[in-house]
């Protein structure tokens, strides 16, 4: 009885270490093929001179990091101020 | 015990829905808490407590006008006062006249103008000199394209009639957050001011309803406006005691122009 039971967890044991294994293996591969994507890419850029790249910064700079002005006489025509 | 239990519960619900609903809302009767009103929207100090300046601040508004110093050096007030049709506005804590969009009044302090936005009325006044308090009080808010903020207070006092005044206090809504939009009613913001206009108290202070924002520049005009005993009873009609008691000066100085 003891036998069999020893049998069977070690069966387990080893299918879930397999599975492991080929998960790992997997991931790698992917992660393998992204950095070389992304390699590649970074090879077809066309280099721009320095003074474009710049212009281009300033035109992408996001929204949510311009100043924002308070419309105060906005608020004084709501509330009571 | 059922019943009890069931009532029990219904009620914690009731308040809880209450208190979340009247989030950041404030009344002139617990002024002295703005300070702590808590936003239960919020999660994070500061912003759990919106009013915390009202509580904190150094430089509130209003104050005892009594200690001022006579100053020839101050800037000259020219009002550029032009007439509007303006909209009538109940905030639900004060009477207020919204001046039109396309509006071109202004206050000049020197040579810096000052647009003007809107006006509303307390009642008592809430600027006070010594022991004095007067009947009412009228502020002009004037509002920078920068943010800057110089309001004119104007101590009203019972006398004849006010005639512009009259026709703000009938075209006024009687419900709170009612908008009178379009009246085409016009109003000579002018005859809302005293004869006496170069003369005047100044300090800096803040708005003197929450958020209490400080960086507000005072003006407060030593004579006064005069409306009729009939008219402040009007007044009170929309609201009776919305007015901010006087904060401490905390070393600032009342500056008098004479």
């Amino acid at each position: 009885m003891i036998v069999k039971q020893s049998i069977v967890f070690l069966v387990v044991v080893v299918l879930f270490i397999f599975s492991s294994f080929a998960v790992a293996t997997n991931q790698g591969s992917e992660e393998k093929n992204q950095t070389s994507l992304i390699t590649d890419s970074a090879q077809q850029a066309p280099q721009h001179p320095k003074h474009l790249i710049l212009k281009d910064k300033k035109l992408e700079q996001p929204e949510s990091s311009k100043p924002i002005k308070p419309n105060m006489a906005d608020y004084c025509r709501k509330h009571t101020c | 015990m059922k019943l009890t239990t069931i009532l029990s519960s219904h009620i914690l619900a009731v308040l809880f829905t209450l208190s979340m609903v009247n989030a950041a809302e404030w009344s002139y009767e617990a002024q002295k808490h703005w300070g702590s009103i808590q936003d239960h929207n919020q999660h994070e100090i500061p912003h759990i407590y919106p009013y915390a300046v009202c509580g904190i601040g150094q430089h509130q508004s209003p104050v005892d006008l009594a200690t001022s110093y006579a100053s020839k050096r101050l800037n000259n007030l020219k009002f550029r006062y032009y007439a509007d049709a303006p909209n009538f506005f109940n905030t639900g804590h004060a009477v207020q006249v919204n001046l039109s969009d396309d509006y071109q009044g202004e206050l000049l302090i020197g040579k810096e103008a000052y647009p003007l936005i809107q006006m509303h009325f307390h009642e008592p006044s809430e600027h006070v000199i010594g022991a004095r308090t007067f009947p009412a009080e009228l502020h002009f808010v004037h509002v920078r394209e920068d943010g800057k903020i110089a309001v004119l207070g104007v101590l009203l006092e019972i006398g004849k009639d006010n005639r512009v005044f009259q026709t703000i206090l009938e075209n006024t809504p009687h419900q709170g957050g009612e908008l009178k939009q379009d009246s085409g009613v016009w109003l000579s913001i002018a005859s809302l001011l005293p004869e006496k206009r170069d003369e005047y108290y100044t300090l800096a202070g803040s708005l003197t309803t929450p958020p209490c924002s400080e960086g507000v520049d005072w003006y407060v005009l030593t004579d006064t406006t005069k409306i009729s005993e009939a008219q402040l009873g009007h007044l009170k009609s929309f609201f009776s005691g919305n007015a901010r008691l006087p904060q401490e000066l905390n070393n600032r100085t009342v500056a008098k122009k004479k």
